[in-house]
């Protein structure tokens, strides 16, 4: 994309070297890592690098775009720190040659260092208009370049501080010239309002002050960045970099400052939140719990970070006191450290940190009585949920006794209904005792015509007794087989399975975290018919349940139906021989 | 008052004015600090404003984002201020962060009368749907800036986050750092 605009350019600089500060958390261990991961001790000190992950290690081949970052070890102590040249091969719409060198301290302290060569055909002397574009783009290009070598743990640390979206997280700009134009003696003419100043302000955001160091010898200090003006800088490079660490320190701790100032909004809505849920609202104390556990979860990713800035501050003071007395009577040095404020500076980064420590630990506070009361509600609401069991358990019993009297009655009703029906076929069969031969030998034989109506009764008891038997026997459940899975599984491989099936029903049941998906289909199982059920987290891919309603029980076996289920995900390869199944 | 704008100072009041005028007397209209850098960044692609932008790391709903910022806009609106014809509004947001918003001031109103009719009808051009003639919306949302026509129910994309490449060709540059020599002089 070219500019759209015409650019007036207005200050110019004669050699400029860029460097691109940041503050990342470091310790020794991370150190080794890198040094690890770099190859640092190898003979051949030079690879290449890409954020592509490998999720197929089984595999001998594998592809990648040609987005990556050549590396090459030029100092190193185990331990301690890596300096290395880096030169990033991203796609871009125009030319671009980008080769920085690259310091990783323990101290934390991550410097881009690059050295302009040219800019749209301009060689020696380049404006600040066109400066001002390298370096966002030098700040994108090297926290996707650091993101390669970063740990999770430390990556983490960052997304907390800058919203998820570290990539574009500010960083601060050092640029050093050999010479400046316009060069005024008076060094208020920079600082005019007008287009000088807002020249200034397009690489440094906003300019604070400009020092006079010696004749030919300036420093611009702004809010994101110093300009520093000399022929002959290498004997400010320490000084420089000691206020690197500080100024980038600085625009971290401002971050956490913002982000604290948020999780205080998040809490106190939070607590609004906690104060309208109703006693009888068990999703949402639930969603409010799942609240303070993110936000819990971030504080102490800054708690973390501020070990970390304690740690390093610590290492840059012991820095800039062996720095001191080397450079003690050097009265430039003298002047551009006191125009970059560093004793200042360092103190102030120290009173921070106290006062972050200070906003964490009011933070937890705050957190552990929000959870005291969601805690207390929770509480409650489960009392109220235990007592509509209870309450509900008491019920059920009494319905059971019920229905245990409803079916004493209904039999004793039967054995009645059985009584009256065989008198009435024995009436019939003696015409009410007007058929002459069977009245006249019942009425000469009444203890053997009783006997004869109670059996006729007991037959007709008996078949009343089979028949409610079978039709309590067809009113029976179906043989129903679950099982259990609940892990990760081939998605491509489950969605092919799935294709093969007729489905009859399809339904997803999504919530905050999980969207789980049922499917139903029906199916032969041993040459009988039955319908399955297979439940699984899309997103995730976690296979949940796979079961089977068999409408003949007794035909089929519990075990021939599991095989049939295992089986049938073995052969399309959703899951392995070896993975386990519960019921 | 006596205050003699620039041709850009004029207009960028009179852009103000646009986007806050209202005929009611109970309420009183704020343009944001993101839309109103929107439309100065497209202000100036479209020559109502000869300023100079350049990419800008902002708080941009929440986020670090570069943007296309105008210093010389910036200042401008500065300079409204400090003659009093400007007022500045600072607000919390629901995303909880702090912005700016813009209005004219009693004396602002006063002035923006005297703006020539060729730099109202040029700042006119700048919001106002080619094709229905009406006033558009600016909305800076967390991916994208754009103008919207009601009536048209036409979005117009602004490329406030759009930065331009330049070509350049860069060597490694590596400064010296006193502890790390110290280190490896003397160990911890």
């Amino acid at each position: 994309m070219e500019i759209k605009d015409e650019l007036e350019e207005i200050v110019f600089l004669k050699n400029p070297r860029i460097m691109i500060c940041e503050w990342i958390p470091f310790n020794k261990n991370q150190i080794m890592t890198i040094n690890d991961d770099l190859e640092t001790t190898k003979r051949i000190k030079s690879n290449l690098f890409t954020s592509r992950i490998d999720t197929t290690p089984h595999t001998a081949t594998f592809t990648t775009n040609p987005v990556f970052t050549e590396v090459k070890i030029k100092d190193y102590d185990v331990s301690r720190f890596v300096r290395f040249d880096a030169q990033v091969f991203y796609p871009e719409d125009v030319v671009q040659i980008e080769r920085f060198g690259v310091n990783i301290d323990f101290s934390g302290r991550v410097i881009y260092g690059l050295a302009l060569k040219d800019i749209d055909g301009c060689k020696e002397v380049q404006s600040l208009d066109k400066m001002s574009r390298v370096i966002s783009d030098v700040v994108l290009d090297s926290s996707v370049m650091v993101d390669t070598l970063l740990s999770v743990f430390q990556k983490r640390l960052l997304d907390v501080v800058f919203f998820d979206d570290s990539k574009e997280r500010d960083k601060f700009t050092v640029i050093i010239g050999d010479e400046i134009t316009p060069h005024f003696d008076d060094n208020d003419k920079y600082l005019d309002k007008e287009k000088h100043e807002n020249e200034l302000n397009q690489v440094l955001e906003a300019v604070h002050r400009v020092v006079t160091l010696s004749p030919k010898e300036k420093v611009f200090v702004g809010s994101h960045g110093i300009i520093l003006v000399s022929p002959d800088s290498t004997k400010y490079e320490e000084i420089v970099s000691v206020a690197a660490f500080l100024y980038s320190l600085q625009i971290l701790q401002r971050n956490i400052s913002t982000r604290m100032w948020i999780l205080w909004d998040q809490i106190r809505e939070t607590r609004e939140k906690i104060l309208a849920v109703s006693e009888s609202d068990t999703e949402g104390i639930s969603h409010i719990q799942e609240m303070l556990s993110q936000i819990s979860g971030t504080i102490v990713l800054l708690e973390e970070i501020t070990k970390y800035m304690s740690h390093s501050t610590a290492y840059i003071r012991r820095e800039w006191n062996a720095l001191r007395k080397k450079l003690a009577d050097d009265e430039c040095c003298a002047n551009l450290v006191e125009a970059l404020e560093i004793d200042k500076q360092a103190h102030t980064r120290g009173e921070i940190i106290t006062d972050i420590k200070m906003g964490i630990s009011g933070l937890q506070n705050e957190i552990s009585g929000l959870r005291d009361i969601a805690g207390t509600i929770a509480e409650k609401q489960m009392k109220k949920v235990n007592e509509a069991l209870q309450e509900n358990i008491a019920e059920m019993q009494e319905m059971t006794r019920a229905s245990d009297r409803t079916g004493s009655a209904v039999e004793v009703l039967e054995i009645i209904l059985a009584g009256s029906i065989s008198f009435d076929i024995v009436n019939t069969f003696s015409g009410e005792y007007t058929n002459e031969p069977l009245a006249l030998w019942a009425g000469e034989h009444p203890s053997l015509w009783f006997l004869i109506i109670l059996m006729v009764w007991g037959v007709i008891g008996w078949l009343l007794y089979r028949i409610m038997d079978q039709l309590q026997a067809a009113s029976e459940k179906d043989l129903r087989i679950t099982m259990r899975f609940d892990h990760k599984v081939d998605t491509d491989r489950l969605k092919a399975y799935m294709a093969t099936k007729e489905v009859l029903v399809s339904e997803e049941t999504a919530d905050a975290n999980t969207r789980l998906k049922r499917v139903s289909w029906k199916e032969d199982i041993l040459d009988h018919e039955a319908s399955l059920q297979i439940s699984f987290e899309a997103a995730s891919g976690i296979l949940r349940t796979f079961s089977a309603d068999v409408p003949s029980p007794g035909v089929l076996t519990a075990r021939d139906v599991k095989g049939y289920l295992v089986d049938q995900l073995k052969k399309a390869e959703v899951i392995t021989e070896d993975e386990p199944v519960s019921m | 008052m006596g205050v003699k704008l620039t041709r850009e100072q004029g207009r960028l009041l009179y852009l103000i004015h646009l986007l806050t005028r209202t005929d009611s007397e109970d309420e009183v209209v704020w343009v944001k600090d993101l839309p109103l850098k929107a439309l100065l960044y497209q202000g100036i692609v479209h020559g109502v404003f000869d300023w100079d932008y350049a990419p800008q790391s902002v708080l941009f709903h929440g986020r670090r984002k570069f943007i296309n910022v105008t210093q010389e806009g910036e200042d401008d609106i500065n300079d409204l201020r400090e003659i009093g014809f400007v007022d500045k509004l600072r607000l919390s947001t629901s995303e909880h962060t702090h912005i700016n918003a813009y209005r004219l001031s009693k004396e602002g109103l006063e002035a923006v009368e005297a703006i020539l009719e060729d730099d109202q009808e040029a700042v006119e051009e700048l919001i106002i749907c080619p094709q229905c003639k009406k006033a558009r919306d600016v909305y800076v949302e967390a991916t994208e800036a754009y103008f919207f026509c009601k009536d048209c129910n036409k979005k117009t994309p602004i490329d406030l986050l759009g930065i331009e490449d330049v070509p350049y060709i860069t060597e490694p540059f590596m400064p010296r750092i006193a502890l790390l020599e110290e280190v490896v002089r003397h160990g911890d």
